[in-house]
Parts: structure tokens; C-alpha cells; sequence
């Protein structure tokens, strides 16, 4: 990071850190115990006030595409999120906030209408025109232009220019998460069509980049290297301090480590679980531990004998030891998962608390060997089997608990062969009906509670089988607007889960993000990344 | 008195003439040879990177579900339904146009693609091959000239741990002694071109450069030896030429099979970039090809496969030519054909 | 100013080598026992992978000298002095079955087409430059994709990739040794061209043959742990020196060991076959001479 202040200060400011980190190291030697989240005592940030020329940021991915609807990763919308913005956006409690709509209406169960922000503009210093930004939303909901969004806007019947300055949408039914898709979170990133027609659709490449209204714009993309995001004047909202964000790619973690102890990254994203301690000892800077919106389980082919039988569905559920799993392997950085939903999906109804204490009341299968013991000899396979469980290389923690799963089904005459497996192999076996047993790992853009329960559970779902009441409760649960309801509902379909084992919820994820201590990040929430959070960083002191 | 220089001018000439002619035909058929190997060769990883695991369809639309529509749009955009063989030929039909057609993971034409990962890669190989044949070959010599001597036995000793040590656990430590404990080299990314580029490859062209610099280091060591236990220089010696002439006598001699190693090491490197790439996370050809492989984005794979492959081919097709530059054995044997 | 006539290379037979004094170095001596050593280990390795790949998750990332775990533990509370030892056997069974098996393939093919020559010299050297001219790396990515990253995949594919160098190398060996009085005199006597090929002119190219031997063992040594490193060949859990290298270096914080000892010794073990190789195919060369 380079800050614009005189080198004499930088250096004061350099012995001020290194003495709170020293204090930081003897509480933590102090609390042996406590949570790891809580072990680095945040520096008392405070911010200076100045601006920044550069932050350095590190991604563990490189990414191919910078257009959400082509490639849909996670890391392609925390990148997005700064670039472009949809029609309304989350804040920092995921709740609905204006983004080029100033306000918006329903006017009936099934009509949006939206009022579009008149200063906004596009980098290029164009005004956006609502002509714009139904031509966005079309594009995005069009298989071809924009497979990886497609899906999310499959329930809209309309998208038209009503007005001088208003956008009406309707849906065909009911949709109670329909306006998260007409956020940058969901589906819809706002784009010029003369840059879209410019680049004949072929918009987040090395050549085309991105035209969006965010508070910065993409200036360079190398894929496989870096992408560069500069400051722009077209933005509505306040001046942000940061000059450039520049992001590299450094897919290798102990790189990415080296290079922050090198003090050449300001952040890292997604810091590997196994390096929290290496990435703590750094003393010029700090990680800070939030829940991801991510979910973990184990995914079960119904087609696939022995995984067929709901007792061996059970059985492994059972026999998996999620609490040791989360403690040991998971560090800590992480929650024992009773549901599909995450406590923050609950965010609209519940506060934090409130929302884990409806969970864990649910039932859910505890680690139990006896128990998974019975269950597997009440089965289909009761003198054992042997399957093979893939985990994708991007994630070792699937890996160190697909190993504990192992070892545990070991005892039960059942063998696992646990095999790691590229990301893209991954993908291909899930759903393949070949692998009868696989993880669900999936991590949330949007934060609704219905995302990942209906993917996993709802008609064509990877675990090919079809549940009648599963899918009547995801309907009702659609078309109940009353989020109170909905999170109701919801929570019906989890004990239905839960009955059949359809599915077993491992964890709730977090994710650990690097700071170096000369930036600070206001409101740091499982939502900030998903937000314009360039603007949110502040040169510390 | 070698023949040639006994004969007439004009009879030098008609030998010069011929000698040109052996070359272009020896080379044409070389030449041709190597198509029908690059033909081959698309085919087989054609088929390898068809038959690996992996949907491009789910590498495009990732974990998440996905509309019929989009998965059809995909389908129909990559002929994905197309039989094997007829994908096979569009493929070649096109690329014998000069179409490499379009990377399906980053959505642009292959040829830009690979232009803008060329220069990390060449750089990098150019850099560590230069970095070998700096130091191995005269490290090679020096100990051949000096057998059993105190240097000899250092620089074999050099040599021997050069080529023990994986490439990639000598990046490791590169990394950790010259990026960390003393940071006078950056610790990943290829630089902002020029010098810059070059400061950021060195670490990674060393670690490259030592396993390839020992094999041709022990290879000049051993023909150099071999030349200087040969009769040729007993015979030189015991006619009392200069130990200069000597010693041109016995490298001019073993240059062949030093540039034969060279060539074969050349191969080695494009091999090895890869790990190096990944460990440096470097943009280049090498973790390309890795990310195309896993994506299964098959105009890439088949791109950089073939021009590896006819890279390799040129330097085998230089290496068998320099014979006829540097040996008289075989091109009194080429010319007498 | 060249001498009239350069005779043919004859260094295996030439008498006007400096003969050097060799003496049991103990270097070599050294190398000789670690070797033998790491070769017992690896012979009894199957019946460690048991103890080796016990859990014990509530002891995960133990430092080097704890209690009970010299070495400290992996992540999965794994001993890590086990899992070294375990190792062993894919370390060392790999590289000796990819440099025996190619240099075989080499021995039968090259032979052949040194030989024979013509037609069949044509079609061995084609199938040679097409499989020299693959990227190995590439080709280990794919295949193990596609058979499931197998162990015994990865070293089949080695074997096939590591034989082409080695037919030419046999091949120009061989070439060599057809112009000789001796393979006349075979051929004279009309013994089968099989026969005169593998009992006549293989036993004379034998020092070449060894001395290739031990130098591709270094290699796919390293080869094999490179590929492991990348998590190709080997499946995750399963003890192995290059698999506890890529493993070992994101907890380099908690136990430096698991990253280093396994580095230590796959260089020392290379280096150990590379001084041994040397040595030995120093004596076989002078009993040639003699």
C-alpha cells in the first residue's frame, strides 16, 4: 500500500502498530480458550483521514470472465460489487438499500415498480437511462448472453421503461426473493447497451472490461495475473478515499502468505483455515473472521444404491462427528450447521441470536456411533459397502472432514475412498449419478433463506429425488411475501429434510480476510464484500 | 591437413553446392515429418482432453442451478452434442485456416489469449536455459580440465545437489531465503515488463535453471573428458601442438554431443515451467495450459500443446542439423548418400 | 589443422584412458548404506500405512518433539515420523519400476532399431519424436484425470514417457557397436539376428545401459514427487514425500517438519542414487576395459 502522508509519520505510525500487535500477541497468549475469531485484539483503528494512492489486494482465484451473468463465482461478485451496481443493494445487515433505484414500490403481489436515480452515470460519463437498465435486465436473463444468471430471472413475465424515470417489473407468480435477483448480489448488473453492442456481448474479457456506474472502474484485467480498478468522478455516492484498488490473482497460498509477510498485500481474501496462525503472526497486520453466507453438507444420490436407503443416509449423518470436525479441522472458523438455512439468511425476521436459537431447536442428527451403528445395520447395507467421496482442491477442509467422515465409517465396516479432485472435476460429479455420496458446498451472494434450501431440495436438484411435500412448501414459501411466514415455512421444509435425510448440513462457513493495519474497512459484516466496499476502506492509523 | 583443404576450389564448391542440397532435403523431409507428428499429436490430446472428467457446461455455470435453457445455450454454443469425430474436424478444418478458435474459459480468441501469456513463458525459459549455459558449460569444461582436482570435485558436488533437488523444492527455498528472509527478489506475479519482468523471473528461472544446468554440466564434463582421453588427442598431444590447439580440438569434438544435451534440455524446461509458474503464480503459457486442461477448454489445450510440440520438434530438427555443422563423420556419411 | 582421420569413438574399449586410482570413497560408502536403508524401509513401508494413517484429530499440528510424535503431527493428528517412513514405499517403488521399465522398452526397441536399421529404425524413430514432442506434464494432468489420478497410472505413463530418450540413447549404442569385428564374426556364424542383438551387442552397450538406469532413477524420483506435489498420482491421505510437501508447507508455522524432512530426503535419497550410479558405472566401464 502506498498512503500520501510524509515518510516520517509512516514510520511512527509503523512503531504504534508493532507495539498494539506485541499487546495483541500477550492477550491471546492470556485467553487460550476463547474462540480464535476473538484471539486478535483488533488494533484500535482509527481513521486518519487521508487518502490512500493504492491497496493491494489478493485473490486465491484468478478470474476468466468479469461479467456475473459468464462467470459466476464468488470472487466475480465481490469484484462486481465495486464496478457495477443493480437496481437496490444489501447493506451491511443484508437488508434491501437503494442502488440506481432511489426508491421502489410493490404495487401488486407481483409488480415492482422502481424509481431510477437520476445523478447516476456511467464511467464513461454517460447518464444511465432506464432504456439502459432494462436492457441490463434482459440481457441477464438471457440463457445465452448470461447463462450463469439466467436462472434467477426465469420467473419474471416483464421489464419496461413506464416512465421518465421508472422501471416496472413483473413476475409471473409471487416471488418473495425476486427483488434480491435485481440486485448486483442476484442477478442483474447494471451496463450501458451502446458498450454492450460495442463489444457484441462479449463484455468482461481482457479487451472489453466492464462499463458500469460503481464507484470504480475496470482499467486493466490480465487473466491469470491482475486486475486494476481506478477511481472514477461518475459516481453518485461520496468520493471514496482509495485511489486504486489493485487485486492480483495468487492462486498458491503459502505465495500468498509470503508475499503478505512481505508486506507487498493489504488484503487477502479467503485466507486458508489450516494458515490461520501464520497469517495472525503477521505483525503489521490483522485477520478478521466473518461468517460467509457459505454451507457445507454432505449430498446423498438417491439413485445410487446403498444411498437409496434412508437409514444409510442416516447412518452417515450420524457417524459424523460435525462438532470435532468444526473445532479441530475447521479451527474454530466455522459453526455446526442444524439446517440448510444460515442463521444470517434469517436476518430479514431474526437478529443473530434469536435466528441461532430457532436453528438449533430444529432437529437434527447428533454425533452418535451406537446410533449410526443401528441404523446402518437396519439397512439396506448392513454388512457395509465401499463408495468414494471427491472434494474439490480449492477446499482442503472438505478434505480433512471427508478423512474424520472416513475413518469414522471405517468403524462401521463401510469404506470411503476419499479423493481430491480440481474444482472443475468436482462440479462434473455432482449430480452425476454416479457418486452416491459428494459434499454440497455452496457459498450465498444473496442471503436468501430459500437459495440454497430449494437448489438442494426443489425439483431437479442434484440429488435426483422428487419430494412431493419439499416442493409444495418451496412453492408456498415463494409466494408467502410475509418474510415472517416464509422463514416459517422454511423452516417446515428443514424438519422435512431432516426426516428423510435427503441431506445432511455440515457446517455454516467463515471466512477469514487479511488486513494489513494501515487500512481499515468500516462495518466489516458478512455482507461488506458484496457491497461497493472500496469505499468502505480508510487509511488507518 | 584436413581433405577439404586439399582440394581444388572449384571442387570445394561443387562440395558446398551438394552439401546445401542434402541440407533442403534432409530438412524438407524433417519438415514433413513433423506435420504428420503435429497432426498426431492434436489428435491424440484431442481425444484425452474430450475423455477427461469435467462438464464444460457446469465449468461454465459453476455450482449454483442453472435453467435448461442456459444449459442448452451452452450446448449448442460449443456443439457440445456434436459426434466426437466431427467436433475433431471442425477443429482442424478451421485451425488449417489459422482459426484456433475462441477460449471457452476466458471468452476470447485463442490467439490473443496466448500472445499475452507468450512473453512470461519465453522469458523465462530463454532467461533459466541462459542462466544453464552460462554457468553449466563452462563449469562442465573447467572440471573436465581439472578431473579429480579440488575444483572438479566442488563443481561436481554442485552439480550432483542441482540435480537432486525437485525444481519445485528449490523454489520453495528461493523463495523463502531471497523473497523473505533476505527480500531482495519479489515473491510471485511476472512484473510490469522490462526490467521489472526480469527481476521478477530470476528467482523462478534459477530454480528452473539448476536441475537443467547440472544434467548439461555433467554432459560437458563427460564429453569434454572423453575427447581428452580420445587417441585424437593423444596423438595431437604426442605431435606437440600447443595446449591451446588442444583444447579447441577436444570442445570442437565434443560440441555435438553437448548440443544434443542442450536440445534435450531445452525440452525439459517447457516441461518444467509449469510447477515453477505455479509455485511463482507467474501468468504464463504453463499454468494456462493447467487451467485450460482442468476447464477442458479444448482450443487452448490444443493450441499450446502443438505449439510445444512443434517447438520441441524445431529444436530436435536444430539440434540434428548442428551435427552436419560441427561433426565431419556425418556429413561425409550425409553426403556420400 | 584437424588431425587426418578422428578414429571412432571407442571409449569403452580404448586402452588410452588415463587409467584413474579409484578408491572406495566415503561418499559412496555412505550413499551405499542410506540407500540400502531407505530400501528396507520402503520394502516393509505396506505394513506402516496402518499406524501411519491413524488419526487422532484432538492431537492435530503437534511441533517436532512432542511427546510421543518425534516429529510432531500433521493436520489430522497424524504422526508425522510414521507417515515419513510410510512414505517410503512410493517414493522409491515408483522410480525403480519407471527407470527398470523403460529402460526394457528400451533395451527391446532400441536394440531393434539400431540393428535391424531401415524400415523399422524409420518407424520406432517417428513413434520416438512423436512421444518426445508431448509436454509430460500436460499429459500426467490429463491421464490422471481421466484413470483417476492412480499411482500405478502415473508410473505406467512415466515408464512409456521416460523410454523414448532411452531408445535413443540404446539405439546410438547399439549403432555403434554393429560396424565391430565382433558382430561380423556373429553374424558369420549365422546365429539368429535376436541372438546376436540381446546376448552379443547388449551385454557390450550394458555400461551405458546402467549408468542411464541410475540416472533416470534420480530423475523419476523427482518427477514422481513433482507430480505428487501437484496432487497428481497420489490420493490425498495416502503417505507420500511430494503429497507431504505441498501439504506440509501451509502449516510450515506449526511444524516445520512435514515440509522439511520429506524435501531432505528426497534430495539426499536422489543424490545418494546419482553418487552411486556414478560410481558404479565408473567400475563397470573399467572392467570393460579390462
Amino acid at each position: 500500500m502506498k498512503t500520501s502522508s510524509p515518510p516520517n509519520k509512516r514510520t511512527r505510525r509503523f512503531f504504534g502498530v508493532a507495539i498494539a500487535a506485541t499487546a495483541a500477541l500477550v492477550l491471546s497468549a492470556c485467553s487460550s480458550g476463547a474462540s480464535p475469531a476473538e484471539d486478535e485484539a483488533p488494533a484500535d483503528l482509527v481513521d486518519s483521514g487521508q487518502g490512500i494512492e493504492t491497496v493491494k489486494v489478493a485473490f486465491p482465484g484468478s478470474l476468466a470472465n468479469l461479467y456475473i451473468g459468464q462467470e459466476s463465482g464468488i470472487l466475480n461478485y465481490y469484484l462486481a460489487a465495486n464496478v457495477q451496481e443493480g437496481l437496490v443493494s444489501l447493506d451491511s445487515e443484508g437488508k434491501f438499500v437503494p442502488g440506481l433505484a432511489t426508491e421502489w414500490e410493490m404495487t401488486d403481489d407481483s409488480t415492482y415498480v422502481f424509481t431510477v436515480r437520476e445523478d447516476a452515470k456511467f464511467h464513461n460519463g454517460d447518464t444511465v437511462t432506464p432504456e439502459d437498465i432494462v436492457f441490463s435486465i434482459e440481457q441477464a436473463a438471457d440463457p445465452v448472453a448470461s447463462p450463469g444468471t439466467s436462472f434467477y430471472l426465469q420467473g419474471m413475465a416483464s421489464a419496461e421503461v413506464t416512465g421518465d424515470n421508472e422501471i416496472t417489473v413483473k413476475t409471473e407468480n409471487p416471488n418473495a426473493s425476486f427483488l434480491t435477483n435485481l440486485s448486483n448480489v442476484g442477478a442483474l448488473v447494471v451496463t450501458q447497451q451502446a458498450f454492450w453492442e460495442e463489444h457484441d456481448g462479449k463484455v468482461g474479457t481482457s479487451n472489453s472490461l466492464l462499463m458500469g456506474t460503481g464507484p470504480y472502474a475496470v482499467t486493466e484485467f490480465s487473466p491469470d495475473s491482475h486486475v486494476v480498478l481506478d477511481r472514477v468522478d461518475t459516481w453518485w455516492g461520496e468520493q471514496p478515499p482509495v485511489e486504486q484498488i489493485r487485486i492480483d490473482f495468487i492462486p498458491d497460498e503459502n505465495t500468498r502468505l509470503l508475499a503478505a509477510q512481505k508486506g507487498d498485500i493489504d488484503i487477502a481474501f479467503n485466507v486458508p483455515l489450516k494458515q490461520a496462525n501464520s497469517w495472525q503472526d503477521i505483525s503489521e497486520g490483522r485477520v478478521d473472521a466473518v461468517n460467509d453466507l457459505s454451507y457445507a453438507g454432505l449430498l446423498f444420490d438417491h439413485e445410487v444404491a446403498p444411498f437409496d436407503d434412508p437409514n444409510v443416509r442416516a447412518a452417515i449423518a450420524t457417524a459424523t462427528d460435525s462438532e470435532a470436525i468444526v473445532e479441530k479441522l475447521l479451527h474454530g472458523y466455522g459453526e455446526v450447521a442444524t439446517s440448510i438455512m444460515t442463521p444470517e439468511s434469517l436476518s430479514q425476521v431474526y437478529d443473530a441470536d434469536a435466528a441461532r436459537d430457532v436453528l438449533s431447536n430444529l432437529p437434527h442428527h447428533s454425533f452418535d456411533m451406537d446410533r449410526a451403528k443401528e441404523l446402518l445395520e437396519d439397512s439396506s447395507a448392513a454388512d457395509g459397502f465401499t463408495t468414494e467421496l471427491t472434494y474439490p482442491n480449492t477446499g482442503p477442509q472438505l478434505g480433512t472432514a471427508a478423512q474424520s467422515i472416513a475413518e469414522n465409517m471405517k468403524q462401521l465396516g463401510v469404506t470411503i475412498n476419499v479423493r481430491e479432485v480440481p474444482i472443475e472435476e468436482w462440479l462434473a460429479t455432482i449430480g452425476d449419478g454416479e457418486h452416491g455420496l459428494g459434499f454440497m458446498w455452496y457459498f450465498s451472494t444473496t442471503g436468501d433463506p430459500a437459495e440454497v434450501s430449494s437448489y438442494l431440495l426443489g425439483a431437479g436438484n442434484d440429488s435426483h429425488f422428487d419430494s412431493a411435500e419439499a416442493q409444495r412448501l418451496i412453492a408456498e414459501s415463494d409466494a408467502a411475501l410475509d418474510p415472517a411466514d416464509r422463514v416459517n415455512i422454511l423452516l417446515q421444509l428443514e424438519e422435512e429434510n431432516h426426516k428423510n435425510t435427503h441431506t445432511s448440513p455440515l457446517w455454516w462457513g467463515q471466512s477469514l480476510t487479511y488486513f494489513s493495519n494501515e487500512i481499515g474497512i468500516k462495518d466489516f459484516s458478512p455482507f461488506t464484500f458484496l457491497g461497493a466496499w472500496g469505499p468502505q476502506l480508510y487509511a488507518a492509523e | 591437413m584436413t581433405a577439404t583443404e586439399l582440394m581444388q576450389p572449384d571442387e570445394q564448391s561443387t562440395r558446398t553446392k551438394s552439401l546445401v542440397r542434402v541440407l533442403a532435403r534432409t530438412l524438407g523431409i524433417r519438415l514433413l515429418g513433423v506435420l504428420a507428428i503435429l497432426l498426431v499429436i492434436s489428435f491424440l490430446t484431442f481425444s484425452l482432453v474430450y475423455l477427461a472428467p469435467g462438464d464444460i457446461v457446469k465449468n461454465l455455470l459453476g455450482n449454483r442451478p442453472t435453467s435448461p435453457e442456459a444449459v442448452a445455450a451452452i450446448r449448442a454454443q460449443y456443439n457440445l452434442d456434436d459426434p466426437f469425430l466431427m467436433r475433431y474436424f471442425d477443429w482442424i478444418l478451421n485451425a488449417l485456416r489459422g482459426d484456433f478458435g475462441e477460449s471457452i474459459r476466458l471468452q476470447q480468441p485463442v490467439t490473443t489469449v496466448l500472445s499475452a501469456r507468450l512473453g512470461y513463458t519465453f522469458a523465462l525459459m530463454s532467461l533459466s536455459f541462459l542462466v544453464a549455459l552460462v554457468v553449466a558449460i563452462p563449469m562442465g569444461v573447467l572440471s573436465a580440465e581439472r578431473e579429480g582436482r579440488a575444483s572438479d570435485r566442488l563443481a561436481s558436488t554442485l552439480s550432483l545437489v542441482g540435480l537432486s533437488a525437485p525444481s519445485f523444492a528449490l523454489a520453495i527455498l528461493l523463495l523463502y531465503l531471497f523473497a523473505m528472509l533476505i527480500p531482495i527478489f519479489p515473491a510471485y506475479g511476472g512484473g510490469s515488463g522490462g526490467l521489472d519482468t526480469l527481476w521478477h523471473l530470476t528467482l523462478p528461472a534459477v530454480a528452473l535453471a539448476a536441475g537443467i544446468g547440472a544434467i548439461l554440466m555433467r554432459m560437458t564434463r563427460a564429453a569434454v573428458l572423453r575427447e581428452l582421453q580420445s587417441d585424437a588427442i593423444t596423438f595431437a598431444r604426442a605431435r606437440g601442438l600447443p595446449e591451446r590447439d588442444i583444447r579447441f580440438i577436444a570442445l570442437r569434438a565434443a560440441a555435438i554431443p553437448i548440443v544434443t544435451s542442450a536440445g534435450l534440455i531445452l525440452t525439459f524446461i517447457v516441461g518444467g515451467t509449469i510447477i515453477v509458474e505455479t509455485v511463482f503464480a507467474l501468468p504464463g503459457i504453463g499454468s494456462l495450459l493447467q487451467e485450460a486442461v482442468l476447464f477442458k477448454d479444448i482450443p487452448v489445450v490444443q493450441a499450446i500443446t502443438l505449439l510445444v510440440a512443434a517447438l520441441i520438434a524445431t529444436i530436435t530438427i536444430v539440434v540434428d542439423m548442428s551435427y552436419l555443422l560441427f561433426d565431419p563423420r556425418v556429413r561425409a556419411k550425409e553426403l556420400n548418400k | 589443422m584437424t588431425p587426418p582421420k578422428i578414429t571412432p569413438r571407442t571409449r569403452m574399449i580404448s586402452i588410452t584412458g588415463k587409467t584413474k586410482k579409484k578408491r572406495m570413497d566415503l561418499t559412496v560408502l555412505l550413499s551405499g548404506v542410506g540407500l540400502a536403508i531407505v530400501f528396507i524401509v520402503a520394502a516393509i513401508s505396506p505394513l506402516l500405512i496402518e499406524a501411519a494413517t491413524k488419526q487422532s484429530i484432538l492431537d492435530a499440528l503437534l511441533p517436532p518433539g512432542s511427546p510421543g510424535h518425534l516429529l510432531g503431527t500433521d493436520e489430522l493428528g497424524r504422526d508425522v515420523l510414521l507417515l515419513t517412513l510410510a512414505g517410503t514405499g512410493s517414493a522409491i517403488v515408483g522410480p525403480v519400476v519407471i527407470a527398470t521399465g523403460s529402460m526394457l522398452l528400451a533395451i527391446i526397441f532400441g536394440t531393434l532399431a539400431g540393428y535391424l536399421g531401415g524400415t523399422v529404425d524409420a518407424i520406432i524413430g517417428r513413434i520416438v519424436d512423436v512421444l518426445l514432442s508431448l509436454p509430460v506434464m500436460l499429459l500426467a494432468i490429463v491421464v490422471a484425470g481421466i484413470f483417476g489420478a492412480g499411482y500405478w497410472v502415473t508410473v505406467t505413463l512415466l515408464v512409456i514417457l521416460f523410454s523414448p530418450s532411452d531408445i535413443r540413447i540404446v539405439r546410438a549404442g547399439v549403432t555403434e557397436q554393429v560396424p565391430r569385428p565382433y558382430v561380423e564374426a556373429a553374424q558369420m556364424l549365422s546365429l539368429s539376428r535376436a541372438r546376436i542383438m540381446y546376448r552379443h551387442i547388449v551385454p557390450n552397450v550394458w555400461p551405458l545401459i546402467f549408468a542411464n538406469l541410475m540416472l533416470n532413477l534420480g530423475i523419476a524420483l523427482v518427477t514422481l514427487s513433482s507430480l505428487s506435489f501437484l496432487g497428481i498420482g497420489v490420493a490425498p491421505g495416502t503417505p507420500d514425500w511430494g503429497r507431504q510437501i505441498a501439504d506440509g508447507r501451509s502449516v510450515m508455522a506449526d511444524n516445520p517438519a512435514m515440509l522439511l524432512i520429506p524435501a531432505l530426503l528426497i534430495v539426499l535419497v536422489t543424490m545418494a542414487i546419482n553418487l552411486l550410479g556414478d560410481h558404479l558405472s565408473e567400475r563397470l566401464r573399467e572392467r570393460g576395459i579390462q
